[in-house]
């Protein structure tokens, strides 16, 4: 029969589960990953009989945490967009810090640089204005210096971040197929109910994974999870996870690349991750700090092989011709352990700066033909078409290839022209005495000339000539005609250029048979500043990018691309950011704990438990009542 | 709908956070003055900004180039006007040392003025700059250009280079006159010939330069009016081989002398005054380079030389005409060059206006992209100060409200 002690009891037993279900919900109400519970309770099969069923109570059937598996995964994945937006963002803004600040660039160093060069043209002979140009030089390598080594230090930094969030995925990986085996392992014991609290420690476990890594979660019959990265690389089959790995990349020892497997079928995963802070540590690396490093080396090569050009054809104030006023590091070139012997040795061609692209190369064979990939836009040439043989030098994107011996089929070289570029830029010599604004050569027209023809000042057209300062006289056999050093007669016509020994001079005007013009060594001449003047005019010369692009707007052009991806990046950001929030509570509207609620149902229960109480309480007294009138 | 506590609270604090950055960021572009703080904030500007800037230098740089520029010229013509007031002078001692009323002694004096005169010319030729750069010596100015040689002539030693200023990106200009021009490379007589009496001459014929009538028919070569007996001469093309005799304008080649009439051959006309004598030559050659100094020099030596006998008066006399043309000469190429100096720095003038205009629109640009609208940002600072009052107020009040509260 239907005792209503027993379903006093039961109502008492099942509103303290529910007091403390609720207990448990406020006391975990801002633990991280906590789903809320509720606990589940049904009334017990009813007795039958002739008037009916009769109820007997209450059962407690299970407690079940409110999850919306959907939802779980839409904050998973929001999460790992987010991670990688994030850590895109965060390395790019530093970038931006190095290269773009108002102070600290290369621009104001550049324009210091060509201002003082001014100073020395306006007073050549001025030693203290010679030095202000040197100290300027000094100032604009170090400048260089300093943005390479801080890109280079940032990238350092970012390779030990990957290593450290590979540990950490490790870590999370091991966690989950911890907490699988005792899930499992929880079922069996609780007569299949539902984990709760290991559920929801698995759930926020993955959702950190996500934010590292993009992921894809099946959750298996017995209750585990498997987890997949990437292109569906296993990392956690029920109770065994798999780690990554990070091994430096062959082409490229400063680069940290994250691996999966083990010994030979261990493989390069880097570029395959997707989403996660990982892929975005990863792409980051390449197409800011990498594009940065490598626009910056290469204006550092590009403006001293400018001015070294133009400095080398000038006379210094000891009357000598000029050496290079700045060197900057050698190209790379890496073997990535070839099978055969062959050596590439890489320089710039200083004939087609122009042509010069920031970006490193891949140059491979594949038994037919060689190719060069230029990594930063992916576009591959056959320069076995244009005609590059193994042993001939060849000239390509800027660059002089030189290859000793035919390479292996499968074989490559990978190609860092600008790497050491920038960071190891120095100015050459120290004495203000060495720089040379001054042409080497100058003309003279003879005082006893009798026609009013007039020379040009020469223009040098090939420094290396030996006889390049040797005099020379012009002397005219006829108003018509003239010849060089008592050579052969040449035919006059104003304004043509002659050219002898490595100059250029042109004469203009009416000459008569007599008149003589010379062109001799301008040593002494410390007042001229035709090379000065010539050097002056790199500053707005179109030089880079196939001569479009003059060397300060070289340096705008890399603040502009450093912004505008920082700045897409921090929109992606944003934009990924609301997305995130929008999971979130979309996800904690059915998980999360509302403190009112749990307060309304711990009343709702405490006043159930009151109630129970009051029934076991009356059934004491029904009891009392009949043990009375049968005592009386 | 439900909503997690942590939800109300995450929601408030991240709306909080974010209006304390919209404050962060307002307050520093006002304080900053700059509507733009990092690249990324507006990439094109960035990298104009960069390039207004650079700009801006460059035409900074163009004005200190101009000052040192205008101060070279400027010296320049300081010392060509000195060399002028000098030329003025030594054209009234001329004048004075032609007066027919003067002794041989009086003369000399004025001979030893005039070479005085040469002396202070090549001080002033060798003027130096504040550098230390002899300001006519062309390139080679560390040298001094100017100095009497062995034999008495000033002789130039510098170059004929002439160092250029860079005034704008695409504008040079020269420092001045080279001491060659200036001093040097003067054409003598008229500028386009030159005439003279034979020292051997014993008449007291004088020739006497017209001018060049026909510019296209005159070629520069050399000519000898050779006097076969005082009153027929021939005209003489020394420059062809051989010799070519010119037609008269009589036919033949014999010409009739009258004193003072023109002689036209060759696109230009001389003329012989008094008698000269059987066997005399008169020469009439191309302008030649003579140097200001020459010129002094020959007129002194002129001053000093032989006089009182009809024949060496008239020597002295063709002489001191030959001396003035030279050096009027002179003072022509000064004036030119002074007035050369004057263009420059007019150009300089200019320029200096162009670039300040163009400086103005500059920073105007620069302004337009760079500067905060202080309104604008001031406003928008107490619009989101506003709001992040009221968010704390109504955090502070969102929080407290519990249900717990009411469970005593």
């Amino acid at each position: 029969m239907a005792d209503p002690l027993n379903i006093g009891v039961s109502g008492l037993l099942a509103a303290q589960r529910n007091v403390a279900t609720t207990n448990h919900n406020i006391a975990n109400a801002n633990t991280e990953g906590y789903s809320r519970q509720r606990v589940g309770q049904e009334a017990r099969l009813p007795q039958a009989s002739g008037s009916g069923f009769i109820g007997k109570g209450v059962d407690v059937s299970t407690v079940r945490r409110l999850a919306d598996n959907f939802l779980n995964k839409q904050l998973e994945n929001t999460l790992s967009s987010e991670g990688k937006f994030a850590a895109y963002a965060e390395y790019a803004r530093f970038v931006e810090g190095v290269v773009a600040s108002e102070n600290a660039g290369v621009a104001p160093a550049m324009t210091a640089f060509f201002d003082a060069l001014q100073d020395v043209n306006n007073d050549p002979n001025s030693t203290s204005a010679r030095t202000v140009l040197l100290g300027a030089a000094e100032a604009l390598s170090a400048r260089f210096n300093e943005q390479a080594a801080q890109l280079a230090e940032l990238e350092r930094g970012l390779n030990a971040e990957i290593r450290a969030q590979v540990k950490e995925v490790n870590a999370l990986t091991s966690q989950i197929a911890d907490i699988n085996r005792q899930i499992v392992e929880a079922r069996g014991i609780g007569g299949n109910q539902p984990a709760n609290d290991l559920l929801d420690q698995r759930e926020f476990a993955v959702r950190q994974l996500a934010e590292l890594t993009g992921v894809q979660t099946v959750e298996q019959t017995d209750g585990a999870l498997s987890v997949f990265i990437g292109v569906g690389l296993p990392v956690v089959n029920g109770p065994l996870s798999y780690a990554l790995g990070t091994q430096q990349n062959p082409n490229d020892s400063t680069r940290t690349e994250i691996t999966y497997g083990a010994g030979a079928s261990q493989t390069i995963v880097s570029d395959g991750l997707g989403r996660g802070r990982l892929a975005g540590l990863v792409d980051v690396r390449d197409e800011v700090i990498g594009a940065a490093r490598n626009q910056i080396g290469r204006l550092a090569v590009v403006f001293s092989e400018t001015l070294n050009a133009q400095h080398t054809q000038g006379l210094d104030l000891n009357g000598a011709l000029g050496g290079d006023l700045f060197s900057v590091g050698s190209t790379n070139v890496i073997n990535p352990g070839n099978a055969g012997g062959a050596t590439l040795a890489v320089q710039i061609d200083p004939a087609a700066l122009g042509d010069l692209q920031p970006s490193d190369y891949q140059l491979r064979f594949d038994g037919t033909t060689y190719t060069l990939e230029n990594l930063s836009n992916g576009a591959t040439t056959d320069i076995s078409g244009q005609g590059f043989t193994p042993g001939t030098p060849f000239s390509v994107a800027g660059l002089r290839l030189d290859l000793d011996a035919p390479m292996v089929a499968g074989d490559s070289f990978r190609i860092q022209p600008y790497r050491y570029a920038a960071v190891r830029m120095q100015t050459e010599f120290a004495d203000p005495n060495l720089i040379a604004v001054a042409a080497p050569v100058r003309s003279q027209a003879a005082l006893a000339n009798v026609g009013n023809a007039e020379i040009t000042q020469p223009s040098v057209t090939d420094v290396s000539n030996p006889n390049l300062q040797s005099t020379v006289t012009i002397q005219f056999i006829h108003a018509s005609s003239y010849s060089v050093d008592g050579g052969a007669a040449q035919p006059y016509t104003p304004g043509e250029a002659i050219e002898v020994n490595g100059w250029r001079v042109s004469i203009s005007g009416a000459p008569v048979a007599g008149d003589t013009f010379t062109v001799e060594s301008n040593a002494g001449g410390t007042g001229d500043n035709r090379n000065g003047l010539l050097l002056a005019d790199i500053q707005q010369t179109d030089i880079l990018n196939g001569g479009t692009t003059s060397l300060k707007e070289g340096y705008a052009e890399i603040v502009g691309n450093i912004g505008a991806k920082t700045r897409s990046a921090n929109l992606s950001l944003s934009s990924v950011s609301v997305l995130r929030e929008n999971a979130e509570v979309a996800q904690s509207e059915v998980s999360g704990v509302n403190l009112d609620e749990e307060a309304a149902n711990l009343l709702r229960f405490q006043q159930a438990y009151n109630a129970s109480a009051q029934v076991i309480q009356i059934s004491n007294q029904l009891f009392e009542s009949l043990l009375a009138a049968v005592r009386s | 709908m439900r909503i997690a506590s942590s939800t109300l609270f995450n929601q408030n604090v991240s709306r909080m956070l974010d209006l304390q950055t919209d404050v962060a960021r307002y307050n520093e572009q006002i304080s900053s003055g700059k509507r733009i703080l990092k690249a990324s904030e507006d990439p094109t500007f960035a990298a104009r900004g960069l390039e207004l800037d650079e700009r801006l230098s460059a035409l900074d740089q163009f004005g200190r180039n101009m000052d040192m520029l205008e101060g070279r010229l400027t010296q320049q013509e300081a010392v060509i006007d000195s060399a002028q007031a000098l030329m003025y002078r030594v054209k009234d001692l001329l004048v004075q040392g032609k007066n027919g009323a003067l002794s041989p002694d009086d003369r000399r004096f004025i001979a030893t003025e005039i070479r005085e005169r040469r002396d202070e010319l090549v001080a002033l030729a060798n003027t130096q700059n504040s550098s230390g750069e002899f300001i006519f010596a062309g390139f080679e100015n560390r040298t001094q250009p100017f100095a009497e040689a062995q034999s008495g002539r000033v002789e130039f030693r510098g170059d004929q280079g002439s160092r250029e200023f860079k005034i704008s990106e695409t504008r040079r200009l020269s420092e001045g006159v080279s001491g060659n021009e200036l001093f040097m490379a003067i054409r003598n007589g008229n500028g386009v010939f030159t005439n003279d009496s034979d020292p051997g001459n014993t008449g007291t014929g004088r020739i006497v330069p017209l001018g060049v009538r026909d510019e296209g028919a005159y070629a520069p070569e050399n000519f000898e009016l050779r006097f076969s007996d005082p009153e027929t001469f021939e005209v003489v093309n020394v420059s062809t081989l051989p010799e070519t005799l010119l037609p008269a304008p009589g036919g033949g080649t014999d010409w009739g002398f009258s004193a003072g009439s023109a002689i036209a051959f060759n696109g230009i006309e001389v003329a012989i005054e008094g008698q000269p004598a059987a066997g005399d030559v008169f020469t009439v050659s191309p302008s030649a380079n003579q140097s200001i100094f020459d010129t002094l020099d020959n007129i002194a030596d002129a001053l000093e030389g032989p006089q009182g006998d009809p024949i060496t008066d008239a020597r002295f006399t063709q002489a001191l005409d030959n001396a003035i043309g030279d050096s009027d000469q002179a003072l022509e190429r000064l004036l030119d060059s002074r007035s050369m100096l004057g263009g420059r720095l007019n150009v300089i003038d200019a320029q200096r206006i162009s670039n300040e205009d163009y400086a103005f629109q500059l920073e105007k640009a620069k302004s337009d992209f760079e500067d905060v609208d202080l309104v604008e940002a001031i406003s928008n600072l107490s619009y989101s100060s506003t709001i992040l009052e009221a968010a704390q107020a109504t955090f502070a009040r969102v929080q407290g409200l519990s249900l717990f509260n009411f469970l005593r």
